[in-house]
């Protein structure tokens, strides 16, 4: 019952992330927030993904039994099943190690369109560059 | 094992992390100093680093604790140095300086 509740929670506050986020990126007016709030949003993204290959009850790092630098068992059907009992989903974790570091690349491109923006209107509020565009040209 | 009210102490931990990120998230989102809410990020990373801690993923650790904590504070600072520092949530008067 109270480990249901705590599990629950735990996704709650994980959705109550991305929705503070994307409510962040929708109504505040500066590029740079919105690119603090958009990083908020991937890397918790790439919580809930992990967080789902996560069977409730079981938190055991993904490592094979018996493994050691010198030692490599054969990989037979009774160790694969007790694998994948007593550890967490690994293809999750596999998935977001790319998506951290393209999230990176994708939030320094952004940022510096943001600067260029800024060099050209002198500013980083999209009303005020909505302003100046309309009115034609930069600052 | 050892265990609190059926549930183990990463659960618990990971409760409170997630907790600690959504609060420093709605910090960040209501601050009006963008250098102030860039260290609300930061801490929410530091947040998020150790609850992949507490979900058995060292290697996302790794890889998170530099992008997440390191390069993402030092991206928004360079970004919030060349460009403004405070935002202006009230919507803008007249355009003062009209071409």
């Amino acid at each position: 019952m109270i480990a249901e509740l705590v599990w629950s929670y735990i996704y709650v506050v994980t959705i109550a992330v991305i929705v503070l986020s994307l409510y962040g990126m929708a109504t505040r007016p500066n590029l740079l927030k919105k690119l603090i709030m958009l990083s908020i949003l991937s890397d918790t993204g790439n919580i809930l993904a992990v967080l789902i290959g996560v069977k409730s009850g079981v938190i055991k790092p993904p490592v094979f039994p018996g493994v050691s630098f010198t030692h490599h068992p054969e990989a037979g059907t009774e160790s694969l099943a007790r694998f994948a009992e007593e550890a967490v989903d690994p293809l999750p974790q596999v998935l977001v190690v790319t998506a951290i570091v393209i999230g990176l690349a994708v939030l320094i491109f952004l940022s510096y369109i943001a600067m260029l923006l800024y060099r050209k209107y002198g500013t980083l509020d999209v009303r005020l560059i909505e302003q100046r565009i309309r009115s034609g040209g930069g600052r | 094992m050892y265990e609190i009210l059926g549930l183990s102490p990463c659960t618990w931990l990971l409760a409170l992390f997630m907790t600690y990120a959504l609060i420093l998230t709605y910090k960040t989102l209501v601050e009006r100093d963008l250098v102030k809410a860039i260290i609300y990020s930061a801490g929410q990373a530091v947040a998020y680093t150790l609850a992949l801690v507490m979900l058995a993923a060292p290697d996302l650790v790794l890889a998170y604790v530099a992008v997440g904590v390191g390069m993402y504070t030092a991206l928004f600072l360079f970004v919030a140095a060349r460009t403004e520092r405070y935002e202006h949530v009230e919507p803008p008067g007249e355009e003062v300086n009209k071409p």
